[in-house]
């Protein structure tokens, strides 16, 4: 069964997976790098909080009709997504989702800026940070899009 | 309806939180050791189960109590199974996870590194104290989320 729900993940849910959805949805072109108002555009970009890390966060539906979330886990990502996997199976929705870790095109300064952020609240000095690092990021995140989209089938 | 009684690091708290959960030990006395041994899950847990959920048994109303340990940030684990509910509008109590978690999961790491030096029986016997002194919690958990359905 083809997935219904492509679910992008990363540590905090603020910013890689965040990025990936809006690409994988087209608000982000991946032929251009975006700006930074750009980027804080995006809903919950550099805004999600810890309460908010295991929650999905419904982004859109793409061209095929997939219905396209953000999650964050923090270092428990595969164990959700192994948890996540198996109560699909029970309540009758086995195969329908499909997760994808965007941790590993996180950059160093992503990881320090969103720490500074979103961990210690110091916005003003992580969020230039963030950004400067999403912007880094942003051809990974793109290839990882573009292989996602070609395994789910466009 | 589905129970899942979620642990931090071993199997061991929820295996006896799901035996209460069916009955199988009795909330009025400490369980000992012959009891806790023959508890179906009461053990530590591989590194590839982090995250699996294993099937115990149908209580008498008919609804499955299932168990799992998780490795790190369990509360995290449990919104994201509230959230998924969510997502396919599923009542949350589609599936109650009960948290059977050590104040102090420092234990767990003292029993897995026991476990690691080859010292099993400590691993178990400590295990079974840390049971005992927390029997009357998962006693309460049980009752609380059984009464939760009703």
């Amino acid at each position: 069964m083809a997935p219904k729900k492509i679910i992008y993940h990363c540590y905090g849910g603020a910013h890689s997976s965040v990025v990936a959805a809006a690409i994988h949805l087209g608000q982000l072109k991946g032929s251009t790098l975006p700006s930074n108002a750009d980027f804080m555009r995006l809903t919950l970009f550099d805004r999600q909080t810890k309460d908010g890390h295991g929650l999905l966060h419904f982004f859109g539906f793409d061209e095929q009709g997939r219905q396209v979330y953000s999650l964050g886990c923090r270092n428990a990502g595969k164990t959700v997504e192994q948890v996540l996997l198996q109560v699909a199976e029970m309540i009758g929705a086995g195969g329908e989702l499909s997760f994808i870790d965007t941790l590993h095109c996180v950059t160093l300064k992503m990881r320090i800026g969103g720490y500074l952020s979103r961990r210690w609240l110091l916005v003003r000095l992580g969020r230039p940070l963030v950004l400067s690092g999403t912007r880094e990021a942003f051809p990974a995140l793109v290839r990882l899009v573009e292989k996602v989209k070609n395994e789910v089938g466009t | 309806m589905n129970y899942f009684y979620l642990g931090l690091l071993d199997l061991y708290l929820p295996a006896v939180a799901a035996a209460i959960h069916l009955g199988q030990l009795e909330g009025k006395k400490h369980p000992g050791q012959k009891e806790l041994d023959a508890i179906k899950y009461f053990r530590r847990g591989s590194h590839d189960e982090d995250g699996r959920i294993f099937f115990v048994g149908t209580d008498s109303a008919g609804d499955n109590v299932f168990i799992l340990s998780v490795k790190v940030q369990p509360e995290v684990v449990i919104r994201a199974v509230e959230s998924m509910l969510g997502l396919y509008g599923l009542p949350l109590r589609e599936i109650k996870v009960v948290p059977c978690l050590l104040e102090n999961p420092q234990l767990a790491g003292w029993g897995k590194l026991l476990s690691r030096l080859g010292l099993g029986r400590q691993e178990r016997g400590l295990a079974r104290r840390v049971v005992r002194s927390h029997f009357g919690g998962l006693l309460q958990s049980v009752q609380r989320s059984k009464a939760a359905k009703r």
